[in-house]
C-alpha cells in the first residue's frame, strides 16, 4: 500500500513539474484567451465533465456507509478505495483535460494539509495532561470553552489532540457520545474562527492578504454568542446525565502536565506556519515542487517528535499512528476527487456572482464546507465573492480593498467555512482523528448519518440559522 | 487460582500466534477494543472475534486480522474487560480492565490497566 501511495504522489508530482516547465514556454497573458472560451474554462483549462463528480460522491457515500454496512471490507480496503477513486480523477485530468496545473495545486494543498495535521498530531501525542477532578457539567463547560479559545492559538487540530484525552478521562465514569460530539463542534471546529492559525481556510485567506487580526475583530461578536449557545445546550444535556454519581472516588484536584519538550515542537510548528513566501518575502519558494520550507519543517517535526518523545508518555497516551494514517489515506482520495466538484462550483459561483448576496455566500460556503474540505471551498467562494465586485483574489491589494469595503461578505464566508466544518466527520481534519481516538478508548461513536441526524442537524443548523438571520438575512 | 485479581504491578506473559492470543487464565470476556473496533458480540455467528475458555487458559481469535504482531504497533494495546472464571459476573467490582501488549513475535504482556487509563467500560 505504501508503494501505491508513493506512486500516486509521484505521478502527481512529476505531472506538475513537467507542466510547470512546459508552461514557462507558453505566453503568460490570459488576455489572448477569447472571452467565450474563458466562460467555459477554469484557469485557462477546460471545465471537467459533471460526471467527474461521481468518484467524489461514491467516496463520500462509502465513507458514510462503509463502517455501517460492510465494515469488514471497509476496514481492510478503504486506503485502496480512496486511492483508486482519486486515481480516476487524476487520470482524467492528465489524459482528457491535460490539466496538470490543477493536480499540482491540489497536491500542494494536500501536502500542506497533512504536514500541519501530522506534525500537530505527533507533537501533541507526546504531551500528557491529567486533570484529577470530579467531572461536572460546569467543569466540562469550562474545558470546552478553554479548548475553543486555545484552538485559536495552537489550531483546532493541536487543541483537539491536546485536550481530547483529558476530557475523556475526566468523564470516564459518565461519558456518552454527546460529550465527544460537542467537543468536535467547539474545540475541533467553531472555536478556531478567530485567528488564521485556528482553521486552515482562514490561514488561506491570511496568505492571500487578509490582515491577521481582521478575523478576531470582525468575527468575535458572532463567535462568542455561538460558542455560548452551544455550551448552554451542552450544559443542559450534561446536567441530565446522572451516570457515575454513585462513584465514591476521591480526587486530588491536581492538574498534571508532562512533555514540555513537545510544547517546544508545537511552538516550532506554529512559527513555521508563517514561513511562507507569501508572508515573509525572504523565504525561498521551492516551486515547481508542490511543497515549501514550511512543509519540510513540519515533516521534520513529525520524525523528531516520534523519535524523541518520552516513551512512557506515548504509552500512557496509547499513541498510535493509525488515526493519522486513516486521515492521510481518506483525504488523499477526498482532495483528488473533489477537484472537479470545486471547479464546477467556482465556475457557477463566478457566473452567478452578481445575484449572490452575503446570505447565499454564507449558506453555500457553509453547506459545502461540511462535506468538502473547508479550505479550498473557502478560497473558491472568496474568489467568487470578490469577482462580484470586480476584484481579483490573487492581488493582495484587491484583497485588502475587499476586506475593508465588503467586510460582510468576507465575514460570511469565513464564519461559514469554519462553523460548518463541524457538520460531519469529514468537514475538518481533526473531526476524524478525535473519533478514532475515542473509539480506541472504547467509546462507541455515532455513524456518519447518526452524527448528522442526531446531532448536527438538530443542534447546529438551528444555531446557524439564527446566525444567518441576525447577521446576513436581507443584508448585502 | 485467582491470577488476575491478584495482579497488581506485575505483568503476565501470554502468547500470540497470527490472529490468536492466548491468555494464561480462564475468564469470561465482556468487551474488547482493538484498533477502533469495539467488540461486545461474542456469539458464534459473530465474525469479529471468537473466544474460548479452556482448562487453564483463554483463546481469542481476532477473525478480522491475519497477523497481530505485524498489524498492531508497539504502543497499541488490546483492551479487555474480563471476569475471572468462578467470580460473580454481575458484580461490577469483579470486572477487570486488562491491557494486552504484543512484545515479540509470539509473546504478549498482560497488565491491569491503571485507573486513569483511556478506557471506558
Amino acid at each position: 500500500m505504501k508503494k501505491i501511495l508513493v506512486l500516486f504522489l509521484l505521478v502527481m508530482l512529476l505531472a506538475g513539474i513537467s507542466y510547470s516547465l512546459y508552461a514557462e514556454s507558453l505566453p503568460t497573458s490570459m488576455e489572448s484567451i477569447p472571452a467565450v472560451v474563458e466562460s467555459e474554462t477554469i484557469g485557462g483549462h477546460e471545465l471537467p465533465s459533471t460526471y467527474m463528480v461521481i468518484p467524489f460522491v461514491i467516496l463520500l457515500l462509502m465513507i458514510a456507509t462503509g463502517p455501517l454496512f460492510y465494515h469488514h471490507f471497509w476496514e481492510h480496503h478503504y486506503p485502496k478505495v480512496a486511492m483508486f477513486l482519486g486515481f480516476i480523477t487524476v487520470m482524467y485530468y492528465l489524459m482528457v483535460l491535460h490539466d496538470t496545473h490543477s493536480l499540482l495545486h491540489t497536491l500542494a494543498e494536500y501536502l500542506s494539509f497533512i504536514a500541519l495535521l501530522s506534525s500537530l498530531f505527533f507533537a501533541a501525542g507526546g504531551i500528557f495532561i491529567n486533570v484529577d477532578r470530579k467531572a461536572t457539567p460546569v467543569l466540562n463547560v469550562a474545558l470546552l470553552f478553554f479548548g475553543s479559545i486555545i484552538a485559536n492559538i495552537i489550531g483546532t487540530t493541536g487543541a483537539s489532540m491536546l485536550l481530547i484525552r483529558p476530557f475523556i478521562k475526566i468523564n470516564k465514569n459518565r461519558i456518552k457520545p454527546y460529550h465527544i460530539i460537542f467537543f468536535i463542534f467547539l474545540v475541533s471546529n467553531i472555536g478556531g474562527a478567530l485567528t488564521p492559525i485556528g482553521d486552515p481556510p482562514l490561514f488561506l485567506g491570511f496568505l492571500r492578504g487578509v490582515e491577521f487580526f481582521w478575523f478576531i475583530s470582525n468575527v468575535w461578536y458572532i463567535w462568542l454568542p455561538t460558542v455560548l449557545v452551544i455550551l448552554l445546550i451542552f450544559y443542559f444535556r450534561d446536567s441530565a446525565n446522572k451516570d457515575g454519581q454513585d462513584q465514591l472516588q476521591e480526587y486530588s484536584g491536581k492538574i498534571e502536565f508532562k512533555g514540555g519538550k513537545n510544547l517546544l515542537y508545537l511552538l516550532i510548528i506554529l512559527i513555521s506556519i508563517f514561513i511562507d513566501p507569501g508572508v515573509m518575502s525572504w523565504v525561498p519558494s521551492l516551486a515547481p515542487l508542490p511543497f515549501g520550507i514550511r512543509e519540510i519543517i513540519m515533516f521534520s517535526i513529525v520524525v523528531i517528535s516520534f523519535k524523541t518523545s518520552d516513551k512512557e508518555i506515548l504509552k500512557k497516551n496509547e499513541f498510535d499512528v493509525e488515526p493519522i494514517r486513516e486521515v492521510a489515506f481518506l483525504f488523499i482520495g477526498i482532495f483528488a476527487t473533489m477537484i472537479p466538484a470545486l471547479q464546477l462550483i467556482a465556475h457557477e459561483a463566478n457566473i452567478l456572482g452578481e445575484q449572490l448576496n452575503s446570505g447565499i455566500f454564507y449558506w453555500s460556503t457553509g453547506l459545502l464546507s461540511g462535506f468538502l474540505d473547508n479550505a479550498p471551498t473557502y478560497l473558491n467562494f472568496l474568489s467568487a465573492s470578490m469577482g462580484k465586485f470586480g476584484l481579483n483574489v490573487n492581488d493582495k491589494i484587491e484583497v485588502l480593498d475587499f476586506m475593508n469595503n465588503h467586510a460582510l461578505y468576507l465575514q460570511a464566508i469565513s464564519v461559514a467555512a469554519v462553523f460548518f466544518g463541524a457538520m460531519t466527520y469529514i468537514g475538518n481534519g481533526p473531526n476524524f482523528m478525535v473519533k478514532s481516538i475515542c473509539e480506541r478508548a472504547g467509546i462507541k461513536m455515532p455513524s456518519f448519518f447518526a452524527y448528522l441526524v442526531k446531532y448536527s442537524i438538530p443542534i447546529l443548523i438551528p444555531v446557524f440559522i439564527v446566525v444567518w438571520m441576525v447577521f446576513y438575512f436581507g443584508r448585502g | 487460582m485467582s491470577i488476575i485479581s491478584n495482579l497488581q504491578n506485575d505483568k503476565l506473559m501470554g502468547l500470540v500466534y497470527g490472529n490468536r492470543i492466548i491468555l494464561p487464565f480462564e475468564c469470561e470476556i465482556l468487551k474488547i477494543v482493538i484498533d477502533t473496533n469495539i467488540l461486545t458480540d461474542f456469539s458464534p455467528a459473530n465474525r469479529d472475534a471468537l473466544c474460548q475458555s479452556r482448562h487453564g487458559f483463554t483463546d481469542i481469535y481476532f477473525l478480522d486480522y491475519k497477523d497481530l504482531p505485524e498489524q498492531l504497533s508497539d504502543y497499541e494495546l488490546i483492551k479487555l474487560i474480563v471476569v475471572e472464571r468462578g467470580k460473580d459476573i454481575f458484580d461490577f467490582n469483579n470486572h477487570i480492565q486488562l491491557g494486552v501488549r504484543i512484545t515479540g513475535s509470539h509473546t504478549i504482556e498482560i497488565e491491569k490497566l491503571p485507573e486513569d487509563s483511556l478506557f471506558v467500560e
